[in-house]
């Protein structure tokens, strides 16, 4: 695509002319030049929008520290989704010196250490970044990172408990050592076990706890239950059957295809779901195709290839039919 | 208008702050074949013609998706089609599912660099500001107050627009990326370090 003009200096224009809407004394001329402007290109109106919303935010810098109260600057981190909408400029300006406070928690990997005065003898009360407050042995250590939808712990050493921040939509995933124990909010703690294992605790709600790559044989634990699983004590001989290289959990792993055919994609999914795509034409599989798809999550890459490939789906019980229109 | 307005005050508040995260987004998938810039002025364009916002419950992931489908869009016009819409999966995988809480640190990050930012206006700039907004006044009781003329005025206020936009969008690029590992993931670290 051609741009027509610079856009820094679109940008600046559209500053120009927000200013003199709001600040200025519009003359009818002047409204003229500036909707002709504006219907020169999309651009125009973009970077128009935009300024007048600079506006609006610098005008809220300015303005808002007079309502400011000290009682304001309570928050730390984290805030419920109730009462997000009503979050205003001047209240989260009243929370930047809170939010510097937390920033300190997300710079840079691994090189904020982050610590909180121990609650009681030996435990450390910390809050994770999705809202989690995870209770830390001594000798526990623990990374936390979000990524793909799914919040991801890993237990170095010693034993946290987690009371996890209720989230349906990001599962929360421990893992000690090649054990992994799931839950979407609930109480649980997890502790190292030998080598790669792990002993999971769960005090409310149900954990899904499973070792290495095999979650389709994951155990429920419900309230009050427990489990230790070593893997490194029983490593089963099934692992010579498995594809090289393993892929992780299937909730973790994600297929990447870079400009395959349809059916060869389509046939690494099948071979690690049960839900089997079917492609009904054969001329569809010799399409071909580029992503990255949850590995665990077949329909979602059934849909898309419907996308690509203009066709499309129909579900039924153990499969998914992709076929012309 | 009132629907104008509202929509430019949801513009300001959530929107704008997650501007830099989406431009690197941008960069970061197609640097090379998209003008970014371009790109987040029709993004802009197209929210402003949203009729109303009250059904969008998470507008960080709503402006990625929308930079995401100009994006598309661009490319599809210039005869790349079928990786652009694939990669659309991706895309929303990625952000759609960040935690709100995720989004919000964010923002509150934002909010503190434009705060930061607040001493950097020019004194004829905030005091301008005040006295249209708070004391009512006109642009030329304003700018005889100051004592300058009122273009004087405005451009101040231009500068002022422009170093917000600017602080909220592209100053400290490279944080953006060094906050990223090499996984693309942030990572937390909780618990003793080990001295070695």
């Amino acid at each position: 695509m051609v741009s027509v003009g610079p856009t820094e200096a679109i940008a600046e224009e559209a500053a120009r002319w927000a200013v003199l809407d709001a600040y200025g004394d519009m003359l009818p001329e002047d409204r003229k030049a500036l909707d002709v402007w504006l219907a020169a290109d999309h651009r125009h109106q973009g970077a128009y929008v935009r300024a007048q919303a600079g506006l609006i935010a610098m005008e809220q810098v300015v303005i808002a520290p007079r309502a400011l109260r000290p009682s304001d600057n309570d928050n730390d981190g984290h805030m419920s989704a109730g009462n997000r909408r009503g979050i205003a400029w001047a209240f989260s300006i009243a929370s930047a010196l809170a939010a510097s406070l937390v920033a300190v928690m997300t710079v840079g990997p691994w090189s904020a250490a982050f610590h909180r005065p121990a609650q009681e003898e030996g435990l450390q009360v910390t809050t994770l970044k999705d809202g989690s407050v995870a209770t830390l042995s001594d000798d526990a250590r623990l990374l936390f990172a979000t990524a793909d939808g799914i919040r991801k712990v890993t237990l170095l050493s010693g034993s946290a408990t987690f009371k996890v921040f209720k989230d349906k939509a990001h599962p929360f995933v421990v893992r000690s050592g090649d054990v992994y124990a799931q839950a979407t909010g609930t109480v649980y703690s997890v502790e190292r076990a030998g080598q790669v294992g792990g002993r999971v605790r769960v005090t409310e709600g149900s954990v899904l706890v499973w070792a290495g790559d095999e979650r389709e044989q994951a155990v429920l634990l419900k309230a009050g239950g427990s489990l230790t699983l070593d893997p490194g004590l029983q490593r089963p001989a099934v692992a010579n059957l498995k594809p090289a290289p393993a892929l992780p959990p299937p909730d973790l792993a994600r297929l990447s295809f870079d400009n395959i055919p349809i059916k060869a994609a389509v046939a690494r999914f099948n071979r690690i779901n049960s839900t089997q795509i079917i492609i009904a034409d054969p001329a569809i599989g010799e399409l071909r195709i580029v992503g990255l798809f949850r590995a665990d999550d077949p329909e979602r890459f059934a849909r898309a290839v419907t996308e690509v490939s203009d066709t499309k789906m129909e579900m039924q019980k153990n499969s998914i039919v992709i076929k012309m229109k | 208008m009132d629907r104008d307005r509202q929509i430019l005050s949801w513009i300001a508040r959530e929107i704008l702050p997650h501007e830099r995260r989406v431009r690197s987004r941008l960069v970061r998938k197609w640097g090379d074949t998209l003008d970014i810039d371009d790109a987040i002025q029709e993004a802009y364009y197209r929210l402003a013609r949203l009729e109303t916002v009250d059904h969008i419950e998470n507008p960080a992931g709503y402006f990625h998706r929308t930079a995401h489908a100009v994006a598309v869009d661009m490319l599809r016009r210039r005869g790349v089609i079928n990786f652009a819409s694939m990669n659309e999966n991706e895309w929303l995988n990625v952000r759609d599912e960040e935690p709100l809480a995720d989004q919000l640190l964010e923002a509150k990050q934002e909010f503190a660099r434009v705060n930061g930012l607040l001493g950097r206006l020019s004194d004829t700039c905030r005091r301008a500001i005040e006295m249209r907004r708070v004391e009512g006044l006109s642009q030329r009781e304003t700018a005889e107050r100051l004592g300058v003329s009122e273009s004087v005025v405005r451009n101040h206020l231009v500068r002022g627009v422009q170093k917000i936009l600017h602080a909220l969008t592209e100053a400290d690029e490279a944080k953006s990326v060094g906050e990223q590992d090499h996984l693309g993931t942030k990572v937390e670290y909780f618990g003793k370090r080990r001295s070695h």
